[in-house]
């Protein structure tokens, strides 16, 4: 499947152990790997070749990262994974709502990795999941025969649940901001109040999660948008 | 204290205006005496008059007894002394009769007005030392300055008739003079003549060892009639302020002696109040010490033990004298896995604690429902421990407007101390009353009585050695940190038979918003 072209990953940030393990990490798995360790550097690699991805650092010794990810979603619609540290949340959320597409929190795994990062390439590509068939803890989502069971029990849906359903699995463990599920549900030409959707989500969980009060599969992501959890 | 105050203040009046007090009564009972001229032999007006001296003597002190005893010699000779309404004396025994009187009268007057000026002057005497005797009362509770300030203001005012009282004492931080009573953020910079007696004094203690001075001048911007008293406030060991009377007469003798008395006192209270601070300031930094000594060894205990047991398992893979089935090897990185968690969570406490510590970590309010909060700390729990988790959410609770990333932090510290603390189930549930409330229960031990109120401080392990909340034992202390800094609250009950309860209460965003 990855035969087709070599996918580029670029990766901004400071410190050369990071830089190190991800090139380790991505190059394992077949992505070319160029990494930079400054915003200059950054934006000199990024006019010299355009990449499928792009990992920043919100740390960087000589522009804030949120700056800069301000300043590359002017001219550059490729998809942008953000890498923080705990202390740095009111920075995340600030990149999210400026433009990244998906945050990791320092320390993170190699497989937490992998899935964000193959999970951006997808959506960026417009390829859909390649997992039409979803099952956990007893609830099975088939987003292709738009049939939805718990505990083998058909759940019947409304077509706006099922639409935020399939855009929130189909990104499955990835973020997905309000404005992407308005975009997705409801169609670009909307701008779908937060209010409204969270009434459909509402009502979702009470129809697919077990303890609709303490949700555990569709999770707020605070201030930014909503994550499905597959674990 | 309790002396009755309008009798005092009638013998005052008196006291004040004790010449006008002579005439009058002198005045009144020649006038009274003058229709009843005949029913008494002339000579015994004498006696009357006698009596109407010894009243002034009693009440108006020595001049104004003297004053009547001649007034009233005159009076008589003039009204009742044949013949009437002369100087003249027509008898040779009445000569001797006013003679006689004159003496008389003089030296009663004399005796008793000195022994009326002395039940006075030790009245007084009496009021000052009633006075020093409250304000020192007040200086053994009285904490603040301003309090002590006031008390002082109050006894000057009563006892010298102060218009305006002032204490002045030097800014803890800048050294600057500054009144009392001044507002919060006022600037206010002495006056010229303030300041350089400050420097005066200040400089006559620590300086050249000379001895503080009284300056007393007129006020230059007050009615000419004001006087200002300034008295350095000189304890033991240094010049503690200032302290500045307005009166509106010149102080006598006596009132003065007062007002430096009342000053030495307030030096005595500035004193020890400064040297309280300084040995508190002393107690906050061992306490200070302590925690950071305390910090140090929690934090080499909990980064170095995973690291010490990362490096062991992480060199003995790079060893090449041993044959490892890759099943070993992937156990092995199981483990330092597990040891990475832990120096993640030791560090993320540390962080937070740190965070909190220098209030750098603002709350950021955003709308979330209870419910989500609970699943995304719980989500976040390792599978094992998932399991062990129920809830008593309803459905339909109102939105919070908190931070959704401080508050996750705290629940995480609560419902990981809970699952650390006890074997079983361990159950989240939540209420709405006029606040939310979130709780925590587990069927543990309990949590002694005891230690109900320690549980939430930092480093805190419990009687069983264990450690709360998180292994740093910062857990509680950081839930407790971030609620209050959410406007919320943090206890913990018991629970029957056994277990324990830790109950949130979280402010609800409010309607008017």
């Amino acid at each position: 499947m990855k035969a087709k072209t070599t996918e580029r990953v670029l990766v901004i940030d400071d410190e050369s152990q990071i830089r190190r393990a991800l090139t380790t990490i991505l190059e394992a798995r077949g992505y070319a790997v160029d990494c930079v360790a400054s915003g200059a550097e950054a934006v000199e690699a990024l006019t010299a070749r355009t990449p499928h991805l792009i990992i920043l650092d919100l740390s960087l010794p000589d522009i804030d990262g949120v700056a800069l990810c301000e300043q590359l979603r002017t001219w550059l619609r490729v998809p942008i994974l953000v890498l923080s540290v705990r202390s740095e949340e009111t920075d995340k959320i600030a990149a999210l709502e400026t433009g990244a597409d998906d945050y990791l929190t320092k320390p993170f795994s190699a497989g937490e990795l992998v899935a964000r990062v193959r999970a951006l390439l997808r959506r960026a590509t417009g390829e859909v999941a390649a997992v039409p068939v979803m099952s956990i803890d007893g609830l099975t989502i088939d987003i292709a025969a738009r049939r939805v069971t718990r505990d083998a029990e058909d759940v019947l849906l409304t077509p706006i649940e099922f639409s935020i359903l399939s855009v929130l699995v189909q990104n499955a463990d990835r973020l997905v901001t309000w404005s992407q599920i308005s975009d997705a549900v409801w169609g670009p030409e909307y701008l779908v109040d937060v209010r409204t959707i969270r009434v459909h989500v509402s009502n979702l969980r009470k129809k697919i999660e077990r303890h609709p009060a303490v949700p555990r599969h569709v999770l707020t992501e605070p201030g930014v948008g909503l994550r499905f959890d597959s674990r | 204290m309790d002396m009755p105050a309008a009798p005092n203040a009638i013998r005052d009046r008196i006291r004040r205006h004790g010449y006008l007090t002579a005439v009058g009564s002198v005045v009144l009972a020649t006038s009274v005496f003058a229709p009843f001229r005949e029913s008494l032999g002339r000579e015994q007006w004498g006696w009357l008059y006698l009596l109407v001296l010894g009243f002034v003597a009693g009440t108006a002190g020595v001049g104004p007894a003297v004053l009547s005893a001649v007034l009233s010699f005159f009076a008589w000779n003039f009204f009742f002394i044949p013949p009437f309404h002369t100087l003249l004396v027509a008898e040779r025994g009445d000569v001797v009769h006013l003679g006689v009187y004159l003496v008389v009268s003089v030296a009663v007057g004399l005796q008793t007005g000195r022994l009326r000026d002395r039940e006075a002057v030790a009245q007084r005497e009496e009021r000052h030392a009633a006075a020093l005797n409250r304000l020192s009362t007040s200086l053994v509770s009285e904490t603040s300055t301003e309090g002590l300030a006031s008390a002082a203001a109050e006894e000057l005012t009563l006892v010298v008739g102060a218009s305006s009282v002032e204490l002045w004492i030097p800014d803890e931080s800048t050294l600057a003079l500054v009144p009392v009573t001044r507002h919060e953020q006022e600037t206010v910079s002495p006056p010229d003549d303030i300041a350089s007696m400050w420097a005066l004094a200040a400089g006559g203690v620590t300086g050249h060892g000379r001895p503080p001075v009284r300056i007393e001048r007129q006020a230059a911007d007050a009615t000419p009639s004001s006087h200002r008293l300034l008295l350095p406030l000189v304890s033991a060991a240094s010049v503690e302020g200032l302290l500045e009377v307005t009166l509106d007469a010149p102080p006598d003798d006596a009132s003065a002696s007062f007002v430096t008395a009342l000053a030495h006192l307030l030096a005595a209270f500035l004193q020890s109040r400064r040297l309280n601070a300084v040995a508190m300031q002393a107690a906050a930094e061992r306490e200070a010490e302590r925690l950071r000594s305390a910090v140090v060894s929690s934090v080499s205990h909990e980064l170095k033990t995973p690291l010490a047991s990362i490096t062991a398992a992480v060199t003995d893979l790079l060893e090449t004298d041993v044959h490892r089935e890759p099943d070993d090897v992937r156990r092995k990185l199981g483990d330092v896995e597990e040891d990475l968690h832990r120096l993640d969570d030791a560090i993320a406490d540390l962080l937070d604690v740190s965070r909190l510590e220098a209030q750098a970590w603002q709350p950021r309010p955003t709308e979330f429902e209870v419910g989500e909060l609970v699943g995304a700390v719980v989500t976040r729990l390792p599978r094992a421990s998932r399991e062990r988790v129920t809830y008593a959410v309803p459905e339909g609770l109102p939105m919070l407007h908190l931070d959704f990333v401080q508050l996750s932090r705290a629940l995480h510290h609560v419902i990981g101390n809970a699952l650390e603390y006890s074997d079983g189930i361990v159950t989240v549930g939540a209420a709405v009353e006029r606040d939310m409330l979130l709780w925590v229960d587990d069927s543990g031990p309990g949590i002694p009585e005891s230690e109900k109120d320690l549980v939430f401080d930092k480093f805190y392990r419990g009687t069983s050695g264990r450690a709360l909340g998180s292994s740093t034992g910062l857990g509680l202390s950081i839930a407790r940190e971030i609620i209050w800094a959410n406007g919320g609250e943090i206890a913990i009950e018991g629970r029957l038979p056994h277990g324990t309860r830790i109950l949130l209460r979280l402010p609800r965003e409010r309607e008017d918003a």
